[in-house]
């Protein structure tokens, strides 16, 4: 049987396997870690911690089948420790349901991610421009949905309603162009 | 359980799911919200999952939105440093997987599966006097690939791997595109999915029809037009030929739309079409055609006048006894008031309070390592139903466990929040909604025992005032979405516990079908 492509060769040098494992499964420890601190900024910190520590320790994962959950307990460790950072009244989920996320979202591969960014693009440019500035909005500072919000008769919390419908719309277009995009392998020649 | 899900509302509820996971991720939400988002994900392991994906949305949004702002961006820090090394080696690396799925196109876009070919994504359930276009005729409880599936006439049964059933009505020409996905070029097909938001897309060559966890109807004409109706539940049906926004409708239970080929819509008075709404399987149809059937049955004391005895009933070996001399609380018998008893009539029930659980042996244990279904029926009525305010609500469950590991165990009841609950040992599942009702319920589940594939449980209630069909329902109010582990050790011993003040426990049944259950005076002991 073929090799997989995910899975390094025993006689691979550690750096090559630590990257390779890592650009494989960066994008599910940093959903995962998003789950566990507040912002984004903290999830870039965590994940910075979490990957020298993966780096570290290398050479205690078996198989590469189990870097994924293994990681996952390293990036839940330094959440932990990253939270003692924070105001005490920023909300931060408990350890039990910390725990129980490692468990969720398992299928972002690094392939499906460009798949579904670049879908996502598209997706995007099916928006008018009002309502794409309004997704976009959360990423471009802490007060832009609600000068947005100054800016119309909407208040801030229809703007919310808003943005989770919009969201919504977003993750059906986006599961649609997936299946075009399947669709599209399928039916090639080389199939027969 | 007293309320179905009504479109409205489980659209409305997934919606507001979906708003809660962003304000959450927005800082938005209240610390009362937050705690609530909190007991609600640790409940649903399904939640968790939509959870996720909301925050898979949200980080490539954030992608996107760094991207766009790449070139003004400011010099970055040490993170954004190491990430550009990680992204940098990504892109080759990614490349390089890129270069091999485009030489193998057809095969898979999962480099896991590239070597051996397309996936299987459903099972072919069931086939009614199919006439296949093709040499090849399809195999009864064969896997099915991505591809086209074509019929002459008959009805043929997909069950895909996403959890939807869809059934074809020959002629039809079905193309299968994933396990949660398929296009209609012509014919019929009706589409059930239990749960799931989006769980299964039918598209046509103008629309895309989205089930809300519903059953629908589609069917296109040789011409390219079709029709979409709602037989339950609610869908969203997009038109894939205009604008992505103006384009989306949702359709309640009973709506037909009708889609022209050039893609102009209009809602019509009623179906054209007659759509195919039977989903069983042959062993579904083999066991509905078995003899309803009792393995044990309890039904307590009927009336005052009658010995109130712990060891009434047939199946069982020996009377109900307390399960630890440790359990702080009690049981007996005591008059049915309101009543229990889903005929009416006043009676007996055995009220369990305290920290309490009670048992009793089976005569014949449920082998839980062969493939099997199991029902059971009970009554069951919360006293102090009004204690919710005060924190007092208990909990009860009816449980299947092995006399000896005390880790075999599977129970099914209601939670001190009120939701329907199926747990065993490791975890538990809840219902999406809480009940709303008081009771007295009398409560049928359904066990699908699977040795392979993991243990499903379905789960309905119904108060005194509501109707108990005499059949089993197509739709279960609540369906595991977890597969609960497998049992490899014997299920001897029934017990009901209780926590925190009393419950009432009416008459209990297990056996064979839904009829043994409802109606035991039909089954056979």
């Amino acid at each position: 049987m073929p090799q997989d492509e995910n899975i390094p060769a025993a006689s691979e040098p550690a750096d090559e396997r630590f990257l390779r494992l890592f650009v494989t499964h960066e994008a599910a420890l940093r959903v995962y870690a998003r789950a566990l601190v507040p912002t984004w900024d903290a999830v870039d910190e965590v994940i910075q911690e979490a990957s020298l520590v993966i780096w570290r320790k290398l050479d205690q994962l078996e198989t590469p089948e189990g870097f994924l959950p293994w990681a996952k307990v390293i990036v839940r460790f330094e959440a932990l420790r990253a939270r003692r950072n924070f105001a005490r009244d920023r909300l931060v989920f408990s350890e039990e349901l910390m725990a129980k996320l490692a468990e969720s979202g398992n299928e972002a591969e690094v392939e499906e991610l460009v798949l579904e960014k670049t879908a996502l693009k598209h997706c995007l440019g099916k928006l008018s421009a009002t309502h794409r500035e309004l997704v976009l909005a959360p990423y471009a500072g802490s007060g832009k949905i609600k000068e947005l919000a100054e800016e119309s008769p909407r208040t801030v919390n229809s703007f919310y309603k808003l943005l989770g419908r919009l969201r919504a719309k977003l993750q059906l277009c986006i599961e649609h162009e997936l299946a075009k995009a399947a669709r599209s392998a399928g039916r090639s020649p080389s199939t027969s | 359980m007293k309320n179905p899900q009504h479109p409205d509302e489980r659209t409305s509820a997934d919606d507001a799911d979906t708003i809660r996971f962003h304000r959450m991720l927005l800082e938005d939400l209240e610390p009362a919200e937050f705690q609530q988002l909190e007991q609600d994900l640790l409940a649903s392991p399904s939640l968790r999952e939509r959870f996720m994906r909301s925050i898979r949305l949200d980080l490539a949004l954030r992608d996107h939105h760094l991207g766009a702002a790449q070139a003004t961006a400011a010099p970055g820090s040490r993170w954004l440093q190491f990430n550009s090394l990680v992204m940098a080696i990504a892109a080759l690396l990614l490349l390089a997987a890129m270069v091999v799925w485009r030489t193998n196109p057809g095969k898979s876009i999962s480099p896991t599966t590239a070597s051996t070919g397309p996936t299987a994504v459903a099972t072919l359930a069931d086939v009614r006097d199919c006439v296949w276009v093709g040499s090849q005729a399809p195999k009864l409880d064969g896997r099915v690939s991505p591809g086209v599936i074509e019929l002459t006439a008959g009805v043929a049964l997909l069950q895909f791997d996403g959890g939807a059933k869809l059934a074809l009505k020959g002629p039809a020409k079905l193309e299968v595109i994933g396990p949660k996905a398929a296009r209609l070029h012509q014919g019929n097909a009706t589409v059930r999915c239990e749960q799931g938001i989006y769980s299964f897309s039918l598209l046509t060559p103008t629309s895309s029809v989205v089930d809300l966890g519903t059953e629908f109807g589609v069917a296109v004409d040789s011409q390219g037009a079709s029709e979409v109706h709602v037989l339950d539940g609610a869908v969203e049906v997009v038109d894939t030929r205009t604008q992505f926004e103006p384009g989306v409708r949702f359709l309640n239970v009973g709506q037909t739309l009708a889609l022209a080929s050039n893609g102009e819509e209009k809602i019509i008075p009623g179906t054209t079409q007659s759509w195919i709404r039977d989903y069983s399987t042959p062993v579904d149809r083999k066991a509905a055609s078995s003899p309803p059937r009792l393995f044990a049955r309890d039904p307590f004391p009927t009336s005052f006048s009658q010995p109130k005895r712990y060891n009434l009933g047939t199946g069982w070996k020996g009377a109900w006894w307390q399960a630890s001399a440790k359990d702080q609380g009690d049981f007996h018998f005591g008059p049915l008031a309101p009543l229990v008893r889903r005929d009416g009539s006043k009676g007996v029930a055995m009220i369990v309070g305290g920290w309490m659980e009670v048992r009793r042996t089976l005569k014949e244990p449920i082998d839980p390592t062969v493939p099997n279904i199991v029902y059971v029926g009970f009554s069951l009525h919360r006293m102090f139903p009004d204690q919710r305010n005060e924190g007092k609500l208990s909990e009860a469950t009816f449980m299947l466990r092995n006399s000896k590991d005390p880790t075999a165990v599977l129970g099914m009841g209601l939670s001190p929040l009120n939701y329907w609950v199926v747990a065993e040992q490791g975890g538990w599942e809840r219902s999406d909604r809480a009940e709303t009702g008081k009771g007295p319920f009398f409560v049928v589940a359904k066990i699908d025992f699977n040795p392979m594939g993991g243990n499903t449980v379905s789960m309905m209630a119904f108060e005194n005032s509501e109707e108990i069909p005499s059949r089993e329902p197509e739709q279960w109010d609540f369906v595991t979405q977890r597969q609960h582990a497998g049992m490899t050790l014997p299920l001897d011993t029934v017990a009901l516990r209780v926590r925190q003040s009393a419950f009432k426990f009416g008459e209990l049944s297990i056996g064979n079908s839904w009829q043994a259950v409802v109606n035991p005076s039909s089954a056979e002991n």
